[in-house]
């Protein structure tokens, strides 16, 4: 970033009115669809939120609260800068604020009244909260109630039981609606799930399951510790949804076992990872499908094309011609506008929690 | 095809247990509980079979638009499209063509690898649309895709051929059990249907019998694009969603509501089909009667398709029919003469080729009408519609009625109080505005109107999907909330076809011809001024 002037946080919305007045093109609207308030933590997951951020406002026009909070030893302060950004870069006539806040030590008590008076009041606020919420944080629960719909990270949970609980408890006491970005991030094999198995013919198969195998992706290089929550919500959600019953999950720190049970005995859902370069970490690459009877399903992404899904389906009399499925081209930030735009905590995502909560400590994705 | 991690090691499989004796018996109702919710949408397994597949519309919008479903993940991942037609072509001569014509007409920018994985997806098979044998072979042909690609027997027909083999094509859908059962629970086969449907209300009755002969109501979809338009769809929205309009919206606080279908281009290609049909037939008796129903009609029960339409058909039931002689007053017409459009000069309509040079046929009409009801009574509506009009525009107008002369407009003339207008811009440039007064600043009593104003593209950008996507897709899903029912269309026809009737007999005046690029005849502007108002400028 370059040249930011530190402003008084209460020359906020003048300085705002400025940066319009000085604006080259004068034929420019200003436009928020919603207020997104942000809290990372410096140099954590700063730069990710920065960018999906970015990626936000250039398909829906909102106002960003962008709060940083940086190390404690760096002493207390509450710095403020404001920017503008026009979201469509071909289209210079609608533009966005941002109102930044850099804050260390006992300074970050003062974040919730200082943003108060800049949330347009009549526009919905979503908090996208960038940090392990089962971590006491004193300003966690003041923003929550402000928001709408807060929307949380797991990518930053220090152990996924402890975060499951503790979003399970935040469901009970908070009034706004929650989320989580890696439950959003599966959302497309959700969708894909359910409409492969639309027809009871095809969902026999998926009744009668005994084995699930589910890879994901963890490149040679990655400074991530969770790159299992999306293959492990996916693999609780198909319990969930089917009924089955969890026994228990074994596991090193790379490879995690599931074992359930239903009507037609036991089942054994594997997640195991393996390496691709051209997705993002954590992704579901693969769902293999065994059932009783010998049905047979394979998806897979494409090799070379990995928004396609390759669909091969065999049976003991049949195999069929592999068909293609699309997921949207992935693009940072379109998990977190899914989460913005679902209207209600999903009793689905809750039920996978209460599943997650009750795995053994330590074995689900810790740091 | 894929390794299975778990065919790997042979020791962990169980021998096979289940044989096909063993299978569940398929449930009545068959609920997918893997849905997130009871409203979301899957999609079931399903071969789109398009008639007339070597047609300007297969190329230009359906096969567009289909590509456009796969790219955006709705379409099931079971899916084929076969193209019926009856030039002789291969697989792959259909496969290029339509890869141009995607290239050319996509609204996104096709990706190469999305767009062979696409073409992978297109058949072609070549028949006359009346031989048996032809249709046997169809048979065949989509029962051996089903068995490869695990379509599961789902049809939907697209009827994108001349009105004159709807009939014939759909018996023989019937004739070689490629239709089913309309009550058959195991698989589907659904009918979609291009305008017109008919020609007027006794020759749509009677295409209405023929179809019933092979179909039940609920397989027949007949399509009108400018309800998968989403500004149209937006309408039920806006209405239904907002306190603060639907308590206006009656004939207490309402003037006049005025719709216009504005095209600057004139029949182009199209000659031959317009000298059988007419402006009244091509553009009022769907597209403008639906966007008339859409805002005027009461609030459904629920959303059902059925609810809404039963609401759309009771405001058509309630239009009050003209008397003879009303006819000749408040149901106008008009045919382009030379003219310029955006400065080049354009031919008259008797010009245009495969157009009789003495033609009769209207490309312009203004109707007034009411609806005797009790929300609308005594509401004048405006409807209008031509061709080689200024600019494309469709737009829809509800003019509020003007508030007393007492205190801001004392002094001043009649034409300064302009009403309150809800504007819905249908297309182009897609939107709402609200007009309303406002003060001048500084000036001590200067009033003026100003809008405020809605835009999609602004809001929430300019990718807005094309009408035939939504179109195809809910007939995939199975939800005829977006088609015409058969009711809607013969009400329609009822109240127009007296109109057609009299303009058949009556050869048109020197009045009625209109200059290419002026807003139609000068009757239809009298026609408001005589009741003192004016159309809307556009």
């Amino acid at each position: 970033m370059t040249d930011i002037t530190y402003i008084d946080p209460k020359e906020i919305e003048k300085a705002l009115r400025g940066l319009r007045e000085n604006s080259q093109n004068k034929n420019v609207t200003k436009a928020s669809l919603f207020n997104l308030v942000i809290y990372a933590k410096k140099d954590q997951r700063e730069d990710y939120i920065q960018k999906i951020s970015q990626n936000i406002i250039k398909k829906y026009p909102c106002r960003i609260i962008f709060i940083s909070e940086f190390n404690k030893s760096e002493g207390d302060f509450l710095r403020t800068y404001v920017s503008e950004i026009t979201p469509n870069e071909a289209d210079h006539t609608i533009s966005c604020d941002i109102i930044n806040f850099e804050v260390a030590g006992s300074f970050i008590e003062r974040i919730p009244f200082v943003i108060l008076p800049h949330l347009n009041a009549d526009r919905p606020v979503y908090l996208l909260w960038g940090d392990d919420p089962s971590k006491k944080n004193p300003i966690s629960l003041k923003l929550e109630n402000y928001a709408t719909r807060t929307v949380f990270d797991s990518e930053t949970a220090e152990h996924m039981t402890d975060f499951a609980t503790t979003i399970l408890n935040l469901h009970e006491t908070l009034m706004c609606d929650i989320g989580d970005l890696n439950w959003a991030r599966c959302a497309p094999w959700r969708a894909l799930f359910a409409q492969a198995f639309n027809t009871f013919e095809r969902f026999k198969c998926l009744q009668q399951a005994k084995k699930i195998h589910i890879v994901y992706n963890l490149p040679s290089t990655t400074e991530l510790s969770h790159h299992k929550i999306q293959a492990t919500y996916f693999q609780a959600w198909l319990a969930v949804k089917m009924n089955w019953d969890f026994d228990t999950v074994l596991g090193t720190k790379e490879q995690l076992c599931f074992k359930y049970h239903s009507e037609n005995g036991p089942i054994e859902i594997l997640l195991s990872p393996d390496r691709r370069e051209n997705i993002a970490i954590g992704k579901i690459i693969s769902i293999d499908l065994m059932s009783l009877n010998g049905d047979h399903i394979v998806f897979d992404r494409d090799l070379s094309h990995p928004h396609n899904i390759i669909i091969h389906r065999s049976t003991s009399s049949v195999c069929e011609i592999p068909v293609h499925q699309s997921f949207d081209k992935t693009e940072a930030g379109k998990s977190l506008i899914y989460e913005i735009y679902s209207q209600e905590t999903s009793e689905s995502f809750l039920k996978v929690l209460k599943l997650i909560a009750k795995c053994q400590h330590g074995v689900i994705c810790s740091s | 095809m894929t390794t299975s991690p778990f065919q790997e090691h042979p020791e962990n499989q169980e021998p096979t247990k289940k044989t096909e004796d063993q299978s569940p018996t398929p449930p009545e109702h068959f609920t997918n509980p893997l849905k997130e919710t009871e409203h979301s949408e899957t999609l079931d397994p399903c071969i789109l079979v398009i008639f007339g597949a070597s047609g300007d519309l297969t190329g230009r919008k359906l096969i567009p638009a289909i590509y456009n479903l796969m790219v955006e993940n709705q379409l099931p991942p079971n899916f084929v499209c076969v193209g019926f037609a009856r030039r002789e072509k291969t697989n792959e001569s259909f496969r290029k063509e339509l890869e141009d014509h995607i290239k050319e007409f996509s609204r996104t920018t096709p990706d190469e690898h999305e767009l062979s994985l696409f073409l992978d997806k297109l058949f072609y098979y070549q028949s006359e649309f009346q031989s048996d044998e032809g249709y046997e072979g169809l048979n065949l042909f989509l029962k051996d895709l089903d068995s490869k690609f695990g379509t599961q027997g789902n049809r939907v027909f697209y009827l994108s051929v001349q009105p004159t083999y709807f009939s014939p094509i759909i018996e023989q859908l019937k004739k070689h059990s490629l239709v089913y059962d309309p009550s058959s629970k195991e698989n589907f086969s659904r009918v979609i249907i291009e305008k017109p449907f008919g020609h007027d209300y006794d020759s749509a009755l009677n295409l209405q019998k023929d179809l019933t002969k092979s179909l039940g109501e609920n397989q027949i979809y007949r399509i009108d694009h400018y309800l998968g338009k989403e500004t149209v769809q937006n309408l039920l929205v806006f209405r239904f969603s907002n306190s603060i309009f639907e308590g206006l919206w009656n004939n207490r606080y309402v003037d006049n509501i005025q719709i216009t279908v504005g095209e600057s281009i004139g029949v182009e290609e199209r000659g031959a089909f317009y000298e059988n049909a007419g402006l009244l037939r091509d553009i009022i008796q769907n597209h403008l009667m639906q966007l008339l129903t859409l805002v005027t009609m009461e609030p459904p029960t629920s959303l059902e398709p059925d609810a809404i339409r039963q609401e759309k058909v009771k405001v058509l039931e309630a239009i009050q029919h003209y008397k003879p002689e009303e006819i000749k007053k408040y149901a106008l017409r008009g045919q382009y003469a030379e003219g310029f459009i955006e400065g080049a000069p354009v031919k008259a309509y008797r010009q245009e080729d495969r157009v009789n040079p003495k033609s009769n046929v209207e490309t312009f009409a203004a109707l007034r009408l009411f609806i005797d009801n009790w929300r609308w009574s005594g509401v004048p509506i405006y409807i209008r519609a031509g061709k080689r009009l200024p600019k494309r525009s469709t737009e829809i107008v509800v003019s509020f009625k003007k508030t007393p002369n007492i205190l801001f407009f004392k002094d001043k003339k009649e034409k300064h109080n302009v009403p309150n207008q809800v504007i819905f811009r249908i297309q182009p440039d897609e939107g709402i505005s609200i007009r309303f007064h406002s003060k001048v600043p500084g000036s001590a009593k200067v009033i003026t109107p100003v809008n405020m104003d809605f835009q999609y593209a602004s809001y929430f950008g300019s990718e807005v999907p094309e009408a035939y996507e939504r179109l195809i897709y809910d007939c995939i899903l199975g939800d005829n909330t977006l088609f015409a029912r058969v009711d809607e269309s013969l009400h329609s026809w009822r109240f127009l076809t007296p109109i057609l009737q009299y303009w058949d007999k009556t050869p048109l005046t020197d009045e009625e011809f209109y200059p290419s690029g002026t807003w139609g005849t000068s009757a239809s502007n009298s026609l408001l001024k005589s009741e003192n108002r004016q159309w809307k400028p556009v």
